[in-house]
């Protein structure tokens, strides 16, 4: 296995930092006075700075220099962290975002950010020249005598193998001289003797000088990247002057001291829990791919423990029936273990949404807030990804098309805000995500003439409120005409269900009108191994998904004459609709005299699915179908069974609805 | 990298961590070698800190031998700049300066 590409490793942090620092600028947008989110801000756009330098993105660290020098400015009270700002810098960060990934960013746009991220500070409070600390730098003359300075001994030395891991102390210096005047002295009394040096070590000590408007904060954030492995001793000299009246040590005098002893030193003081957490290798981050590798590689292994388990079963070897089943433990809590490895909060999704409102209240003029329930909720990283785009588009619609104007708002008796939620439970195998909005609701009479225009439904044509609302997810209900700049892009709700389905989801809608609409995804929670029962129909094996399994009961041949082709039966006083798979797969001989129903649902709905056998539960590793079987609605995928065959998994969203049309076609006739 | 003279090494183009190990070797040699050594930093190019450092224990080395260690000429360039923004030439009148300076102005 080869190492991982640096720059892959820095554009996986840069994304973290990104995220961290969008959610603490939109935090700030609503608690601008907040100390700590403005620290956090500037410490990720520090790091980014940093690291993005350290890794050679030089117009990425020369950008962000700008913002994180706007925040430096929030920081010491000099500018206001107004809305304006954190639009300026939220804007910039999408700029930094495309310099990061090494999209093409057009130079022209990121001046005319960076000039809008000036205007703003200027209008903030500030002025847009360099930073009172710059300019004492520049004239270390006055810095001195002017009032709020303060002198800084700091003096520090890396670990021996700080060179080779790619720490660079002399940028480390220019930062502390970007904080005032510096007076850098090297001390290398504890370079090794000539013959003993290893050339690539770093044996070097600094003692620093700094006179400074800046805080010792300040001055711990140029280490930042190094704090947890170094030696780091930040002395202030204004107190040290006034309380110790014997001369002062010269520098290197001080530095002697301490310098031998660096690699056994003290820890440093400004030790951050977060960090020291990270550097503890508490967690490791792989790259996805290894994960997808993995999973495949237990898939594989759960179809051969599977013939393992045939095999055995049909040999008298009491050895081989022991290993059989221990292989088949250790495939089970293998493949369990695996499962929870992909899996990561939802809130990782859920984050993005924030950004996305922020921009949609902007643009639409309306003014919406944004709430989250749910999100320490988990799903396989692969569904996780998969929902991205769905999941903008409804919160686009809500935001567009459900929640009213200010104005509208005011008028309806509603707050001015429009509230959209977003939460996520889990409900057995299935992770259940609601989008509500106390918007208009859905306009019937408008989504009726649109569909009849569209040709969708005949003029005058009984449908039941469920059905109409149904329409739009039908391909064609989108239209031009339909499509606003924000919600459209070309996109119809069609696609979005589409998506669903591809996930083995389910899409429903409900909206009161005037109180708004709650659209529900269900979502199964990983889509590589399922636990499946794995029945026959006639020559035909299929296997139904187990988290979707109510029950199992006999339809005894008088049972199946009794319904006289009704396909109804009566389950604690409940009617349930069945399907006979063997008519709709058109499979097989006479059917067994014993038929067996099983009994399915998707959320509120039930139907009985009749089969010949039951043949048990089953690991079942999910094969996409070829895209030539891609339409067959009733099947989700196929699976490979332990004797070589090829199972059928039966998409049970597909079979429930046909079970309703079924149900209601009979009760139609009755 | 370099072209190991009598009491004279040429250092030219990249020296640098990724090939200091070499510098180490050559100049080590020289150093138990000859009476005298002179570094020539003509043509030399890039350099990092850890050229610095190996220049700093061949002089101490050099010094404690009774070995004269000197630079064909002033710092200057890519050298001068790692020096100066390491905080080698703090003082100009210190033998560390000296050494590197060769009492020229930065």
């Amino acid at each position: 296995m080869s190492g991982q590409d640096p720059v892959e490793i820095f554009r996986q942090e840069a994304q973290e930092l990104f995220e961290d620092i969008e959610q603490g600028l939109l935090d700030l947008a609503h608690r601008p006075g907040d100390r700590d989110l403005v620290d956090a801000v500037f410490r990720g756009l520090h790091t980014l700075k940093g690291s993005g330098a350290m890794f050679g993105f030089d117009a990425l660290a020369a950008f962000t220099h700008h913002c994180e020098t706007a925040f430096d400015r929030v920081r010491k009270g000099e500018v206001a962290a107004t809305s304006e700002l954190v639009g300026a810098v939220l804007a910039c960060q999408d700029h930094m975002r495309a310099l990061a990934d090494g999209r093409p960013a057009e130079a022209a746009a990121g001046e005319a950010l960076l000039a809008e991220l000036h205007r703003v500070v200027a209008s903030a409070g500030g002025s847009t020249t360099e930073t009172p600390a710059a300019s004492a730098a520049a004239d270390p003359t006055s810095a001195p005598a002017a009032p709020g300075l303060k002198t800084w001994r700091v003096k520090f030395s890396l670990p021996a193998d700080a060179l080779v891991n790619g720490t660079r102390p002399l940028p480390l210096l220019d930062e502390l001289r970007e904080l005032g005047e510096c007076t850098v002295v090297a001390v290398t009394d504890a370079v090794p003797d000539f013959d003993a040096l290893i050339p690539t070590e770093c044996h070097l000590a600094w003692d620093v000088t700094l006179v400074t408007k800046h805080g010792r904060d300040a001055i711990e954030d140029v280490f930042i990247f190094v704090i947890d492995d170094m030696t780091l001793d930040i002395q202030d000299m204004t107190v040290a002057r006034a309380s110790v009246e014997t001369p002062a040590k010269a520098p290197a005098e001080i530095v002697a001291e301490a310098a031998p002893q660096a690699a056994a030193a003290a820890p440093v003081e400004a030790a951050n829990e977060g960090r020291a957490a990270k550097a503890s290798g508490d967690t490791v981050r792989v790259p996805a791919e290894r994960l997808d590798e993995m999973m495949d590689r237990v898939g594989e292994l759960v179809i051969a423990q599977s013939r393992l388990k045939q095999l055995a079963a049909s040999s008298s070897d009491i050895a081989l029936r022991a290993v059989a089943e221990e292989i088949e433990r250790l495939a089970s809590e293998m493949r369990d273990t695996m499962m929870v490895v992909r899996m990561v909060p939802i809130a990782q999704l859920f984050g993005r949404f924030r950004r996305l409102i922020h921009d949609l209240a902007r643009d639409t003029g309306k003014s919406i807030t944004l709430s989250t329930e749910g999100e320490a909720t988990e799903l396989d990283k692969t569904v996780i990804e998969r929902l991205a785009d769905p999941l903008i588009h409804l919160i686009r619609n809500s935001a567009d098309h459900g929640l009213e104007t200010p104005e509208q708002r005011r008028a309806a008796g509603k707050p001015e805000t429009g509230h959209i939620v977003l939460a996520a439970r889990q409900s057995g195998a299935e992770v259940v995500i609601t989008i509500t909005d106390d918007g208009r609701g859905v306009d019937r009479a408008r989504v009726r003439a649109k569909a009849e225009e569209n040709g969708l439904i005949q003029p005058g044509q009984v449908l039941s409120d469920n059905e109409l609302l149904q329409l739009i997810f039908a391909p064609g209900f989108s239209t031009a005409a339909a499509i606003t700049n924000l919600s459209g892009r070309g996109v119809g709700m069609d696609v979005v269900k589409k998506t669903i389905e591809g996930l083995r989801g389910a899409i429903e809608i409900t909206s009161t009108p005037g109180h708004g609409s709650v659209v529900s995804l269900r979502i199964p929670l990983t889509l590589a191994i399922i636990d499946g029962l794995l029945v026959r129909v006639g020559n035909g094996r299929y296997v139904i998904p187990l988290s979707s399994v109510e029950e199992c009961v006999e339809l005894s041949v008088e049972q199946d004459i009794r319904s006289a082709g009704r396909s109804l039966i009566t389950l604690r006083d409940q009617l349930v609709p069945f399907i006979r798979l063997r008519q709709m797969f058109k499979t097989g001989p006479a059917p067994d005299p014993h038929q067996k129903i099983v009994v399915v649902s998707t959320g509120q709905e039930r139907v009985g699915l009749v089969v010949d056998q039951i043949l048990g539960d089953h690991q079942t590793v999910i094969k996409p179908l070829s895209p030539f079987h891609a339409d067959a609605g009733a099947f989700s995928g196929a699976t490979i069974l332990g004797d070589g065959g090829v199972a059928l998994i039966l998409d049970i969203g597909s079979l429930v609805a046909a079970g309703q049309r079924h149900d209601a076609q009979m009760r139609a006739a009755s | 990298m370099s072209d190991v003279g009598l009491g004279t090494i040429s250092f030219a183009g990249e020296v640098t961590i990724s090939n200091i190990g070499e510098a180490h070797e050559q100049l080590g040699a020289l150093l138990r070698e000859q009476g005298g050594v002179v570094i020539d930093v003509e043509d030399l190019t890039e350099t990092d800190l850890t050229f610095v450092q190996l220049l700093e224990s061949a002089r101490r080395k050099a010094s404690e031998n009774g070995v004269g260690l000197s630079l064909n000429k002033p710092a200057a360039g890519s050298l001068l700049e790692v020096l100066r923004r390491g905080g080698f030439l703090d003082d100009e009148t210190s033998d560390r300066a000296q050494f590197w300076l060769q009492g020229a102005a930065q």
